[in-house]
């Protein structure tokens, strides 16, 4: 991938008079597949295409309007779909210019470059460093550009948080630029307004206020770690300092920065390198799924995860109460009570004492509640891990329970070893301190004016407070926002926002790491940054741009515009910092002193666990398609959350799955779908955060349960004591996984490391079958041939390949009702199977789980192509692909029912104009013009991203070779994978990486005895368990 | 030359007509024909007709559709358009069997239906008997002999005086319109 | 006459084992026969047929109805989905090509085999044949994704200069079944042409004698023709023979070539084909029954020629009893766990109902035709020959669906359900059918009269003189006078 750097390139980016460059480049890309470059001729205010006819009679023209932009014409009575048909479709516009008769303004908007500028190539991707920030996790991010319209994010590899990885809400978050119910304009009081109207009005408020100093104003805003925002909210600060400033941020708020303030007297990040670690400890704490940095976990994690990895092979013990990818991937898991955590780090402490670790004094406290066995075993491992050995506790742990966790590591000694500190971003106070102190400013009336930028507090704000109510008692409420959302309705001024591939800013990583948040495209709809709006209530409005550069050069001494536009090229500025970090062993002991057991749970006092979600995080993501349709990593469902419960607790409540219960805690209630998930803790009801939505848009509204309603400001993350009584009904939750049993065959296969030293061949050689003979010669397959490895014992289960995938190849949505009935649509998935551990195979509720992805694994001997009587399906000679041919394809679903591993994916209807996956025109600019963008009644599949393979194979010509170097062609799963799972490669050259992992004793072919001769393999899975726990 | 004629004489039973014809090709007739409800053996034998030809046409048709519906195959998997498909060679021959087969049969089909009308000089929708009333008894329940004006033998007199003597009953001439 | 005479009305009773059964009975003429079977095409349509067509008729129309909004939203109508991607399509594409096997099979082997009872009934099933047929490729037609395209599977021409892929048992199909259709198609026409110039002949309206007409080619008994014509008869018989029996064999391709477990299988083939018969046989039951009730045909379609068409019932029955055990044992004896699997969950797995439907109707039901009382009971068997229909569907729907739904990784196991649009495509399927059929039975010989007369007694030359007699006036020998 190339950096552009070209000052023609930056300059668009910030420069006013360049208004809306990236709808040129929209254009761009329309006229580039049919006529030559439109030039406009400027005539008294109209303006005329000279080569109209040309662009409007070709054939290719006239096909390529109807195909990509059918709705185009008929919808120029729609405000809106006009103004983005307007703005953003140049070529169709021409044409609607031929047919209205005249020319409007928009068209001027759309004028391709005069001169194009020198690395520009029309047709050819460009790839922009950015940084996308989500409640404080910060993640560096390249962002593929197509002629202007950002459509592909991937990693940074320069990044600490991303290494080049890219997680699915990293992803997903692409689709919500183009979302098609975003704040498209100001509006007052619901009826259109414009920001000249609002800055007129904010000018008046604001001179009132700077009258009062600031009294009266209150600013609630979404939990950033950018500095250029921070300097500016000083600034307001300093313009109005009797202004309340307040963060809230339903997710991102933890405990930690208390707990490193209780354990090391300063608000700092702890930051884990777990490539250093033989023994990982998860106390409550997803570290390789939700947490921030899980992208570098899982790398660093899975560079010691290899049998034969040098250093040696880890071992992961996880205690936790939600069953997480982190707890899957364990070799040792523990269920216990979230709310337990504290005792059983005191347990452990107890027993590291034994083993002779000098643990501060008032920490350590025996208990036999906790699988004393494990307890013991796993202290006498740490307890010879000094210094190789990490103890990572949830952030949402309350602050004394964290403090324990690194006093704990600190008497291991991994402190600056494994586990360091870098200077926390800000100070912040506990996480509800300031919305409570919010609400009560506004429930007493005190506010006059209230500015809310981003977030949805009416939404998401703890129910005790009631959120709503009282912001209804201020006199003027204003939001910033990407899409009107619950408290927009409850808003006078709602103003657009920028989407972050819209605008100007910066972030600084946990780890201390300096990035900067760059446009891909000018604002689609005019918004605003927080940034931005910030400076106008500082009372010296700002463009981004200029705030986030001056910032920049000010934050160091001796910064230049070289170092600015290197920061722009490499998407990061400096590297890590940590700071020196002394252990107050008395305050943590003090602490630990009130850390006590919970009196233990039952069926009729629950504890109630609210989880993160990972497809619509906080609920912002409920309108954006790809993210709700993906499944979760563990209970595989989409489109909605449930209440999951234990097998177990399942059955003293009397519930099964899809059996709708009402949960109370504390006097509210919620009714919610059981889900029975294995492996979860006993007398635990664990909900997803985020659904529930009521005003989310055409795709998220109403889906699931708003757990919100059952979470107040004493209980962020989990509650006790909460009641659950079956009701009437059944919510058909739906999941693209309805069998959870691999039924004993040989498909994940397993061993212990120490099987796997004993007997290396032994997922090679576990299925025996007759010579695998043909009735023919086998066909010569000359040239690279493409291959594909996948190490099962590193995949987590992340679904960051799923939504790589998704954009990548333009795959579509379908909606809740059609996942129902199996039609789900993603050409990788990853199977998720639970396996009994105790004797009786059918009891769940302490399962080892496998993750395994799926996706085409291009059979030599295609079962698929045989059937098909048109040969839709063929093999390509060149790199032994299986091909589909979609223009051929009449839909026989042969190729499908026989294909074994159930990868074929079939359009059942046009589900780009059916319910959920409906698109507008400005949703097709998310499309990847590298791929065909499938109709109704064709079979797709993967393709291991022929459309790279290509684009490499061009390339390597274009440079006078026929041969594509190892590693230059990436599939979107690899790429995005944190784990590095997937390997693709040609499979001809023994030296290839991909041919070197095939060599590997534990490469196995699944279902390989049918001989399918697949192309993608697998590794087997090797897990690292204890000897003295096996035994 | 003189106006197409034919003499048509009718009979009861299949014996008497099997009988009549016998006498007829004795007497040297050879350009005569009997018409029944349904085909009745030993008739042929009394009229002395040939063997059909119709099987040799059918092996014609037949090694046609199997040989064509192979080389198809053949040339269009094969040579013309090669694509690599489950990893089998482009002529698979075990795979074209049953095609080559299916038209086969369906060759052969058109070969035997076809072969039998071109024999039997059929569609011919107007013929004299046809327009002759009492004739319509030939596909119910009534047998005739019918003796062409074209036989060298044939006499208007003494051909209808033949065919009474030999049991003929309402022996009628007909003439072609 | 003599010996019409002296034949008992009881012979009814004889047991059709009885070396000189009588394949007509009653004192009938060859005049009595033309008049039989040629009258019902005559006469004034009964009520009852008018109804039954207005009923046919109008179901036909849901059925095209249906067809329409299929192909304007596409077949996400039906209830297909991953991993299910056939289901009633295919399984009513099976069932009626099954059906269709009987008629070319009584016409061609037992035309063979010299079976001379079949002359009563062949014309009927082959004519049951073709519109069976002919709901059978309706379904391969409509259930791909892209109906507008399916001229792909055609040796065409096309601009992409591609041609279909010869190695696809689906291809194999299209051309065997295709085959199959024309092939019946033919044999039945061959088989009508001296019958519909009986009715030409006989016709007293304009309309009838010109259709008729030109119906018979101007076929006129002709001895010589007869020569020619008897050959062709026996060679389309003589090639019939194993095209019949490639057709089910070569629609078995479709799953026994693929990898399905349950579906992988070399028994297939016989097993498929002995099932055509069952249902094929099982469905001329039925239609006869109502036919002979509904036109009096009782003398030329007797009891002895259902008893006969019961015992082949009975024995297909059981051959696909065979089957089914025999893939039990194959599938317990290969030690492949995945076949096992299959079989298992065949029998005990969410499709259970549908695999005991199958087995009650298709095996345990027939068992009642060892009786001699139920083989000539005409509602015994009219019962079970439908019984056994809805067994043979299960039969397709249990092979198809069952071994669809949940084949190698459980990961994408799933249940398949039929939406209405599934149920109207079949249902709709029988309005075709039977608005064909009415058709038939209405405007042709619905029995082979010639082939009838020719194993009547009076039909040998040998036979004693004086059947037909008439005194009516001769015009034409006056005119040529």
């Amino acid at each position: 991938m190339s950096h552009h750097h070209d000052e023609n390139q930056r300059d668009p980016m910030h420069h006013d008079d360049n208004h809306d460059h990236g709808h040129d480049h929209g254009h761009d890309h329309d006229h580039d597949h049919d006529a030559g470059p439109l030039t406009p001729i400027q005539e008294n205010g109209k303006t005329y295409w000279r080569s109209l006819d040309h662009v409007s009679q070709t054939p290719e023209m006239q096909s390529f309007i109807t195909r990509e932009f059918p709705e185009g014409a008929s919808e120029f009575l729609d405000p809106i779909s006009r103004r983005s048909f307007v703005s953003l479709m140049g070529a169709s516009v021409a044409l609607a210019g031929l047919g209205t008769g005249c020319v409007r303004r928009p068209v001027e908007k759309i004028v391709p470059h005069a001169k194009r500028p020198e690395d520009l190539l029309p047709g050819l991707p460009q790839y922009y460093a950015t940084t996308f920030q989500l409640s404080g996790r910060v993640t560096g991010l390249v962002v593929e550009s197509n002629d202007g319209r950002p459509t592909k994010i991937e990693g940074n590899k320069l990044h600490p948080a991303s290494m080049g990885a890219a997680g699915s809400l990293e992803q997903g978050a692409i689709l919500s630029l183009y979302d098609p119910d975003r704040t498209v304009r100001v509006t007052h009081g619901g009826a259109e307004s414009t920001w000249g109207a609002y800055d007129t009005a904010w000018n008046e408020t604001f001179g009132a206020l700077r009258a009062k100093g600031g009294k009266g104003l209150l600013v609630i805003h979404e939990a950033t770690r950018s500095p250029a925002f921070a300097a500016t909210v000083a600034k307001v600060r300093e313009a109005l300092p009797q202004a309340e400033i307040v963060e809230w941020d339903p997710v991102s708020g933890d405990e930690t920065i208390a707990a490193t303030k209780l354990a090391y007297g300063k608000a700092l990040e702890p930051v884990l390198s777990l490539e250093k670690a033989d023994t990982i400890v998860a106390v409550d704490a997803d570290i390789l799924g939700s947490s921030p940095f899980h992208l570098r976990h899982g790398r660093d994690w899975a560079a010691r995860r290899a049998p034969d990895a040098p250093g040696g092979m880890n071992r992961l013990w996880a205690v936790e109460a939600n069953f997480t990818v982190t707890g899957g991937t364990a070799d040792h898991r523990l269920r216990i009570r979230s709310g337990d955590a504290g005792a059983f780090l005191r347990a452990l402490a107890a027993e590291l004492q034994q083993n002779g670790v000098e643990i501060p004094a008032g920490i350590a406290a025996p208990s036999t509640a906790f699988a004393p066995k494990f307890v013991q075993t796993l202290a006498k491992e740490l307890a010879g891990k000094k210094g190789r050995s990490v103890v990572a506790v949830g952030r949402h742990q309350p602050a004394a329970v964290q403090a324990i966790g690194f006093a704990i590591n600190d008497a291991l000694g991994n402190v600056g070893e494994t586990v360091r500190f870098a200077p926390a971003h800000a100070d912040v106070a506990s996480p509800v301190d300031g919305i409570k102190a919010a609400a009560k400013a506004l429930a007493s009336g005190s506010v006059d004016t209230l500015v809310i930028l981003g977030g949805n507090p009416a939404f998401d704000a703890p129910a005790d407070l009631s959120f709503a109510d009282a912001m209804a008692k201020a006199k003027t409420k204003i939001h910033l926002t990407t899409a009107p959302n619950e408290t927009s309705r409850l808003a006078d001024w709602v103003l657009p926002e920028t989407h972050f591939l819209e605008e100007w800013s910066d972030a600084v990583a946990a780890d201390g790491t300096y990035s900067v948040v760059q446009p891909l495209v000018q604002p689609i709809w005019d918004g605003r940054s927080k940034i931005e709006l910030l400076t106008q209530v500082a009372g010296a409005p700002k463009k981004g741009y200029d705030v986030v550069y001056a910032h920049f050069l000010a934050a160091e001494a001796g910064r230049t515009e070289l170092d600015w536009r290197k920061a722009l090229h490499d998407g990061v500025h400096g590297g890590a910092t940590f700071a020196e970090a002394t252990l107050d062993a008395g305050a943590v002991g003090n602490a630990a002193g009130q850390v006590k057991k919970l009196a233990d749970a039952s069926a009729s006092a629950l504890d109630l666990v609210f989880l993160v979600d990972n497809k619509v995080f906080d609920g912002r993501f409920s309108n954006n398609g790809w993210l709700q349709e993906l499944p979760d990593s563990m209970t595989k469902l989409t489109w909605t959350n449930a209440a999951l419960v234990s097998p177990a607790t399942a059955k003293e409540l009397g519930v099964d799955t899809n059996q709708m219960i009402r949960i109370e805690q504390g006097g509210r209630t919620l009714d919610a779908g059981v889900w029975v998930q294995p492996g979860l803790a006993d007398h635990t009801i664990a909900i997803a955060l985020g659904y529930g939505r009521k005003a989310a848009g055409r795709v998220g509204e109403n889906r699931g349960f708003d757990a919100y309603a059952l979470r107040t400001s004493d209980a962020l993350w989990t509650a006790t004591g909460a009641k659950a009584s079956k009701i009437a009904g059944t919510a058909m939750l739906p999941t693209t996984q309805n069998h959870q049993s691999m039924e004993g065959r040989p498909l994940v296969r397993e061993q212990t490391q120490a099987e796997y030293a004993a007997n290396p061949t032994y997922a090679k050689e576990l299925v025996k079958s007759p010579p695998l003979l043909a009735l023919w010669k086998d066909h010569e397959y000359t040239g690279q041939q493409w291959g594909m490895s996948i190490d099962l014992n590193a995949c987590v289960g992340c679904n960051g390949c799923m939504i790589a995938c998704q954009a990548e190849n333009n795959i579509p949505v379908v909606g809740p009702e059609q996942v129902r009935m199996g039609r789900q649509m993603h050409w990788i998935r990853i199977d998720r199977y639970f396996a009994s551990t105790s004797s009786d195979a059918a009891d769940l509720s302490e399962p080892e789980v496998v993750h395994q992805p799926v996706s085409c694994v291009q059979c030599e001997n295609a079962p698929c192509e045989n059937v098909c009587p048109v040969a839709a399906t063929v093999h390509s000679k060149d790199g032994g692909l299986n091909d589909m041919i979609y223009n051929r394809c009449i839909g026989t679903r042969y190729c499908s029912n026989n294909c074994p591993y159930k990868v074929r994916r079939f359009n059942f209807f046009d589900w780009h104009n059916k319910g959920e996956g409906t698109l507008t025109d400005v949703q097709k600019l998310a499309f990847n013009p590298d791929v065909t963008v499938r109709t109704r009644g064709v079979m797709e599949k993967c393709t291991y991203c022929v459309q790279r393979i290509n684009a490499a194979k061009r390339d390597a010509k274009v440079r006078g070779s026929d041969v594509v170097a190892d590693g230059a062609i990436t599939p979107a799963c690899a790429q995005a994978c944190p784990t590095e799972a997937i390997v693709f490669g040609d499979i001809k050259d023994p030296n290839s990486r991909v041919s070197k992992i095939k060599a590997q004793p534990r490469n196995y072919e699944m279902l390989g005895e049918l001989n399918t001769k697949p192309r993608t393999s697998y590794l087997a899975r090797i897990r690292n368990p204890n000897p003295e726990m096996v035994s | 030359m003189a106006k197409h004629k034919l003499i048509v004489a009718e009979f009861d039973t299949p014996a008497e007509i099997v009988a009549a014809a016998g006498k007829l090709q004795g007497a040297g007739y050879r350009d005569y024909d009997a018409h029944t409800p349904f085909p009745i053996h030993g008739l042929d034998k009394a009229m002395k007709i040939k063997d059909s030809r119709l099987g040799w046409i059918v092996l014609a048709h037949g090694l046609v559709g199997g040989l064509g519906g192979l080389t198809m195959q053949w040339w269009m998997n094969g040579v013309d358009y090669q694509m690599l498909i489950g990893g089998k060679p482009y002529f698979a021959f075990q795979a074209f069997v049953p095609i080559t087969f299916a038209l086969t049969i369906l060759l052969s089909a058109f070969g035997t239906v076809f072969g039998m009308l071109f024999l039997n000089g059929l569609p011919r929708w107007s013929h004299p008997l046809l327009a002759h009333p009492g004739f319509r008894r030939h596909s119910d329940d009534k047998f005739y002999l019918s003796v062409e004006s074209d036989d060298p033998k044939f006499d208007a007199t003494k051909t209808r005086a033949l065919l009474e003597e030999i049991g003929g009953k309402r022996v009628a001439l007909l003439e072609a319109p | 006459m003599s010996q019409i005479n002296v034949m008992p009305e009881a012979a009814v009773a004889v047991p059709p084992e009885a070396p000189h059964e009588k394949l007509v009975h009653g004192e009938h003429s060859f005049h009595d026969v033309t008049e039989l079977v040629s009258e019902v095409t005559e006469r004034k349509p009964e009520l009852a047929w008018k109804i039954c067509l207005a009923m046919a008729v109008s179901i036909l129309g849901a059925f095209g109805a249906a067809v329409l909004y299929l192909v304007w939203s596409g077949i996400g109508i039906w209830g297909l989905q991953q991993p299910v991607g056939w289901a009633w399509d295919i399984t009513n594409f099976v069932f009626w090509v099954g059906i269709g096997h009987a008629g070319t099979l009584i016409s061609a082997i037992l035309f063979l085999f010299r079976q001379k009872w079949r002359t009563s009934i062949n014309r009927f099933a082959e004519a049951m044949t073709l519109f069976a047929v002919a709901c059978a490729l309706l379904f391969p037609g409509i259930h791909v994704g892209r109906i507008w395209m399916t001229y792909f599977l055609a040796p065409l021409p096309n601009q992409m200069g591609m041609w279909p892929n010869f190695r696809s048992p689906l291809l194999w199909d299209v051309f065997a079944v295709g085959t199959y259709g024309t092939v019946s198609l033919l044999f039945w026409y061959v088989g009508l042409i001296p019958d519909i110039a009986t009715l030409r002949d006989r016709a007293k309206t304009r309309l009838r004698s010109m259709a008729y007409g030109i119906l018979s080619l101007g076929w006129r008994g002709s001895m010589r023709h007869w020569m020619n014509y008897e050959r062709a008869y026996l060679i389309l018989a003589g090639i019939s023979t194993p095209l019949v029996l490639s057709v089910h064999t070569i629609v078995s391709f479709d799953f026994a070539t693929s990898v399905i477990p349950g579906w992988h299988t070399t028994i297939f083939p016989p097993y498929f084909v002995a099932g055509a018969i069952f249902s094929g046989f099982a469905m001329v039951v039925t239609l006869m029954v109502l036919a002979r009730q509904l036109f009096g045909l009782k003398d030329l379609v007797t009891l002895d020629h259902l008893e006969k068409m019961n015992k082949i019932i009975l024995l297909t029955g059981t051959l696909v009893g065979y089957a089914y055990a025999m893939e039990f044992f194959i599938a317990w004896y290969s030690g492949n766990e995945y076949e096992r699997f299959a079989f298992i969950n065949r029998a005990f797995g969410p499709y259970k109902w549908a695999y005991w439907t199958m087995i009650t109707c298709n095996v345990v039901s027939p068992q009642f035709f060892w009786f001699k009382r139920f083989r000539r009971s005409i509602p015994v068997m009219f019962a079970l020959s439908i019984v056994v229909n809805i067994g043979m569907w299960f039969e397709r729907f249990v092979i198809i669906v069952t071994s669809l739904h949940r084949d190698f990784l459980p990961s994408s196991w799933g249940y398949f359900m039929p939406s209405i649009w599934d149920i109207a495509m079949f249902v709709g399927s029988f309005g075709l059918f039977f608005t064909l059929f009415l058709l038939f039975i209405r405007f042709l010989p619905m029995i082979a009269i010639s082939e009838v007369k020719g194993v009547m007694p009076q039909a040998s030359p040998h036979h004693g003189h004086g059947a037909g007699h008439g005194e009516d006036a001769y015009v034409a020998t006056a005119e040529a006078r």
